[in-house]
């Protein structure tokens, strides 16, 4: 068991999502890097989708009730180890990538990342055994369940922690944390071509900055104004919803764009002009208030082959550290 | 009949969108919704595509195949084009669900003005209402909302200016074109004008969902709500 001693604001235990349910309406939830996720859970040995905790804000004071080991990933919340009262450090500065084990009765302390808003993650050996709801222990924030009671993290609540489905890697081994350039690559939307010339450059040749309207279900952007054509005959704004997905880049009618992110509904009735390839979708978890964040396009063969490579190196990374497990 | 021309988009590299209809098309053809409909439950069955597909987002006039690897969109088009061609001769047997609703008074807050609005008043509002024979076009908004097609032209509402903030779970309501049943509470725009108390959707039961894409739905008016 993990006990929330302290919590901050949308402190919530995810995993890799939610799939296979949109048709009813489900959103997918789960971690915004959810890379991440699997290369904690990898080092620790635990299954790659194992949930773990997602950090929004800080600062969070967790006491482990079980001796317990975890790995840190994400933006750097200046993590430190401290004893049952936490009074006294035994250990500042925690590296991310790196498994480090506690004893039964310390704490974790997580303080706030050095851009407010970018998310750490904190994942345990066993990870977070709250009941699986609809295929996945992600917490749904907007309809209520799944997670721990399908709400964020309070003073108070404890985590169950399960089994780890591997045996233990040597300690000494770490993963390197993605490192974010709010670059993103993207296909052009089912609405691209309804968008005016100066729109559709305008897309890639600005930047634009994240609002704080900003949340786990869309990330608000500002910048320069996209319109629909208005020259052509049929009007050119889309009436029926369609099914979405996160990274779909909508426009409602003021003309500055909308992000879907992990939490998104299932189907929307803007403009899609542009969609974040999958392999970039991590990079979400990162962009907060103030965050200028650029788009290139790149082609449907290209996007295939950077998901693929991600695998691959995802793949490698398994093969890596199942080498370096020592026998059983 | 093959499948009518779509219009085939990205909505990730994973995520193909087809539409069948013209983007400034409003009101869907019951009987091609409910072939949609039918479409999507097909490929999910199906041993050869089932497997590729991750999700299928039945929305209006379009279908989102979501695929675990979008490069066998091509295996898949092909198979939903055979699929499409079988089941032309086929009849659609649907599931009929029967949702029982007290309308107006504490209920249904804004039928008054709603049937107002529509120049009736509210007794042969909900008699009209009752009446028809509804279809799930597609889930959206919230898990397990339901947007129901086949309403009568002369209930239709333009959304409320101004969402409630608090609509209770039940809720059924009439937005647009469509009307629904709020499945949890919520905010919401739709005109609210009964509530039943069947439970729409329950996360941890096998089948989350009370209405699936496809099915066809009847409201019968009630006076008390059965225990």
């Amino acid at each position: 068991m993990i006990e929330v001693l302290l919590s901050s604001p949308l402190l919530t235990i995810q995993d890799t999502g939610r799939l296979g349910w949109r048709h009813l309406g489900v959103p997918r939830c789960g971690m915004m890097d959810e890379l991440a996720l699997r290369q904690g859970n990898l080092l620790l040995g635990n299954d790659e989708h194992a949930a773990g905790l997602e950090v929004t804000s800080a600062p969070v004071l967790l006491r482990f009730l079980q001796d317990s080991a975890v790995v840190l990933m994400g933006a750097d919340m200046q993590a430190s180890i401290l004893d049952q009262d936490h009074k006294n450090t035994r250990l500042q500065g925690l590296l991310t990538g790196f498994v480090y084990q506690l004893a039964a009765g310390e704490c974790l302390r997580l303080q706030a990342a050095k851009t407010p808003g970018q998310r750490g993650l904190l994942m345990v050996r066993g990870g977070c055994d709250v009941p699986v709801v609809l295929g996945s222990r992600s917490t749904d924030l907007m309809s209520g369940f799944g997670g721990l009671n399908g709400q964020a993290l309070r003073a108070g609540d404890k985590i169950p922690i399960g089994q780890a489905s591997h045996t233990p890697i040597h300690l000494k081994t770490g993963v390197r944390q993605h490192s974010w350039n709010h670059k993103l690559r993207v296909l052009s939307g089912p609405d691209f071509t309804k968008f005016d010339q100066h729109s559709r450059h305008a897309l890639f040749e600005k930047s634009w900055m994240v609002t704080a309207q900003s949340n786990r279900m869309g990330l608000r952007l500002q910048g320069d104004s996209l319109q629909l054509n208005e020259s052509s005959d049929k009007p050119s704004t889309r009436l029926l919803s369609i099914g979405v997905l996160p990274g779909l880049i909508q426009v409602p009618p003021d003309g500055q764009p909308i992000l879907l992110a992990a939490d998104a509904q299932t189907t929307g009735g803007y403009p899609a002009i542009a969609s974040i390839i999958s392999s970039d979708l991590w990079q979400l978890a990162y962009m907060t208030n103030g965050t200028r964040v650029r788009f290139a396009e790149v082609s449907l063969a290209e996007a295939h082959g950077l998901a693929r490579h991600q695998q691959q190196q995802m793949n490698r990374l398994r093969d890596a550290l199942r080498l370096r497990r020592s026998p059983a | 009949m093959s499948i009518p021309d779509p219009a085939i988009s990205f909505v990730s590299e994973h995520g193909i969108l087809l539409e069948f209809v013209a983007s400034d098309c409003l009101v869907i053809d019951p009987v091609f919704q409910q072939r949609l409909c039918q479409l999507a439950r097909l490929l999910r069955d199906h041993s050869h595509t089932g497997p590729l597909l991750c999700d299928i987002v039945t929305a209006p006039g379009s279908l989102l195949l979501v695929l675990h690897d979008g490069r066998t969109a091509r295996r898949l088009l092909r198979h939903a084009e055979t699929l499409w061609r079988a089941s032309a001769q086929k009849t659609i047997d649907t599931n009929v669900v029967s949702i029982p609703v007290i309308y107006g008074g504490e209920f249904g807050p804004d039928l008054e003005q709603a049937a107002l609005m529509c120049g009736m008043d509210s007794q042969r509002f909900t008699a009209q209402h009752a009446q028809g024979t509804y279809f799930v076009q597609s889930l959206g908004f919230m898990p397990g909302f339901a947007y129901l097609g086949g309403l009568d032209p002369a209930l239709h509402l333009k959304r409320k200016d101004t969402p409630s903030a608090r609509v209770p779970a039940g809720s059924v309501a009439i937005g647009g074109s469509n009307t629904g049943i709020y499945p949890s509470e919520s905010p919401g725009g739709w005109h609210i004008i009964g509530r039943t108390s069947l439970t729409l959707f329950d996360p941890r039961a096998e089948q989350p969902c009370l209405l699936q894409p496809g099915d066809s739905v009847k409201f019968v008016a009630v006076t008390e709500h059965q225990p």
